[in-house]
């Protein structure tokens, strides 16, 4: 009796650890495409066994052993951060290369072209009133054009200034959640593989924004740094970022639009530490790209520059003529010219907002004389002409002609948009890539699920027939010993 | 009769684009395939540089140079971060079972010798 005792005892243990086995691959199946999810097994251990000191044998079930693979979950957090930055490129940079269309009927190009056309008129009919208003009509269509061109980039401005507060907000949501699971990973021991996978998930959704790197640590929870330096959250304490606006030191213009900057929980700009991610992409749109064109305190800008350059030389050389000669006899003295353009020459980050005719300039006021020697009675417009062909670095920026220059805009956010689109693929195939990595690590393979179930159904059933036939065999023993009974 | 350029670079795109498929699978079969695919690739390549009909190129081989140019660029992205995972790797494995150098680096894994033959 005692020995078919222990032997029950045995099998019965061996049905337990089995049972936890299945439950175990249960889990995996269920959970093959839970994200942060890796796949767990369960351990066998064999229990000591000596018949004379009373030790049974048998089996009991170990620890279960998570596939999870740090390394591997890095290299996805990566490529996350990597396509998020370049998906968020992509999406800003759209909507900057709409602003700087060449080939259309509107725009600056256009509007600069027009404004040719009208001079190159005016000089063939200098004193014709309606070429002059023409003229008026296209340097006004050309104003407003540089102030819509402006204005879109300011409102690109403010949407990635509105972005970048959301997109912090979201980073301090996902690690306020980080906090909250590592709070009830730190109850768990480390055990629960379904609030490992939660914690997974949640980094690798942070890893979108920012760039970031996580330590598991032996309660369970997880240690998430930002770029392996900032702490985001450590066990149950959270470390929130906050998003500003500001003028950096040496700005030496204090109107110009500031730049954003990100700071962690002790107040330390972290703003360079910030090099990828949706996060990383929008800082430098907002504090790279866009002042490259409207200017911040260090720098004008070059729409800026190009509306005030442009706004100097055509004033310039109007005022350089003369819109009557003087009288033959001396008694009137010629008319000088009166500039075309007006901007705010206070602050050099408005020139293309503010750029606009002046409003005091009548048709009659253009000045089409140019008093030489030799006068030249449409000289003034025919240089104004000249200004689409120039033959003198006087009529340049920045050694080529106002349409290169704006063409040379238009071309660099083309480029940008090219190149971050080409990101963004290749980004998603790494992405891809290293998320095939991972499954092979870590992953749920449910071929293999099924082989271990069948061979776990198959020793759970084995064992269950061991119990029938024990317990059989102590039916068949009592009856022995107690006749009679059934 | 020659085969015009832009059939000729879209053949070998297919190629690298097979290569990228294959990298982005990751899987040491896939990879297998990869390696191969790459190769002719190249040949092709340094091969229609000669056999193809460059005279009559025309916008589709220009656009079909644009495209693989690109292929090429994926391509190269997609085995530098499989380069950097699986060094990665190795450094990880070679610390575990050698330990760490004076310097405190990874210690050196023995090299894997490869063998193969061809027939």
């Amino acid at each position: 009796m005692p020995g078919l005792i222990s032997s029950l005892y045995v099998q019965a243990g061996a049905i337990n650890a089995f049972e936890q086995a299945i439950a175990v691959t249960s889990a995996n199946v269920s959970n093959a495409s839970t994200p942060g999810y890796a796949s767990q097994t369960q351990t066998l251990v064999a229990v000591p066994e000596d018949i004379g000191q009373g030790a049974t044998g048998g089996v009991e079930a170990g620890p279960v052993v998570s596939s999870r693979d740090h390394y591997a979950d890095q290299a996805v957090w990566n490529q996350q951060t990597a396509l998020g930055g370049s998906t968020q490129s992509v999406d800003s940079l759209t909507s900057l290369q709409s602003l700087f269309n060449v080939t259309g009927t509107s725009g600056i190009s256009t509007a600069l072209s027009s404004l040719y056309q009208s001079f190159s008129a005016w000089g063939q009919t200098p004193s014709d009133s309606t070429a002059q208003q023409a003229v008026l009509t296209a340097a006004g269509n050309l104003a407003t054009a540089f102030q819509q061109t402006a204005s879109g980039l300011a409102s690109a401005a403010t949407t990635a200034q509105a972005q970048l507060q959301q997109t912090v907000n979201q980073v301090n949501t996902l690690v306020g959640q980080l906090q909250q699971l590592n709070t009830l990973a730190m109850g768990s021991n480390g055990n629960d593989s379904g609030l490992d996978a939660q914690i997974n998930s949640a980094i690798e959704n942070l890893s979108q924004y920012i760039p970031v790197s996580a330590t598991e640590q032996p309660d369970g929870t997880y240690t998430v740094m930002l770029d392996g330096q900032t702490p985001l959250v450590i066990g149950s304490q959270q470390f929130p970022l906050s998003f500003d606006m500001y003028q950096p030191a040496d700005a030496t213009n204090t109107d110009a639009p500031p730049l954003a900057q990100v700071i962690d929980a002790n107040g330390t700009d972290i703003t360079s530490d910030i090099t990828g991610g949706q996060l990383g992409a929008l800082l430098n749109f907002r504090n790279t790209v866009l002042p490259s064109y409207i200017g911040d305190g260090t720098q004008a800008g070059s729409l800026n520059t190009m509306a005030q350059q442009f706004a100097d030389t055509v004033n310039g050389i109007l005022t350089s003529g003369n819109i009557s000669d003087a009288s033959a006899d001396g008694t009137t003295s010629a008319v000088p010219g009166v500039p075309l353009f007006t901007y705010d020459t206070t602050n050099a980050t408005n020139v293309a907002a503010s750029l606009a005719v002046s409003s005091t300039i009548t048709p009659g006021q253009l000045a089409a004389i140019d008093p030489g020697p030799p006068e030249v009675s449409n000289g003034i417009p025919l240089a104004l002409t000249q200004l689409e062909n120039p033959e003198s670095s006087a009529d340049e920026i920045n050694g080529e002609s106002y349409t290169a220059a704006f063409g040379d805009m238009a071309t660099q956010a083309g480029n940008l948009l090219n190149d971050a689109t080409e990101d963004q693929q290749v980004a998603q195939s790494a992405l891809t890539q290293a998320q095939n990595l991972q499954q092979q690590q870590s992953g749920v393979d449910l071929d293999q699920q099924a082989v271990t179930l069948v061979q776990y159904q198959s020793s759970y059933e084995a064992n269950a027939e061991m119990i029938t036939v024990l317990n059989q065999l102590m039916q068949d023993t009592i009856n022995i010993l107690e006749p009679g009974t059934t | 009769m020659r085969l015009d350029a832009a059939s000729g670079l879209a053949a070998v795109r297919v190629e690298v684009e097979g290569a990228c498929r294959a990298l982005v699978l990751a899987s040491p079969e896939a990879l297998a395939c990869c390696e191969g695919a790459l190769q002719r690739a190249a040949e092709a390549l340094r091969q229609g540089r000669a056999a193809w009909d460059w005279e009559s190129a025309s916008e589709a081989a220009k656009i079909e140079a644009s495209r693989l140019q690109a292929g090429i660029r994926r391509a190269g992205r997609l085995l530098s971060s499989a380069s950097r995972y699986h060094a990665g790797r190795l450094r990880i494995l070679s610390a575990m079972t050698g330990g760490y150098s004076p310097r405190g680096e990874a210690a050196p894994m023995p090299g894997v010798r490869r063998f193969s033959l061809e027939g």
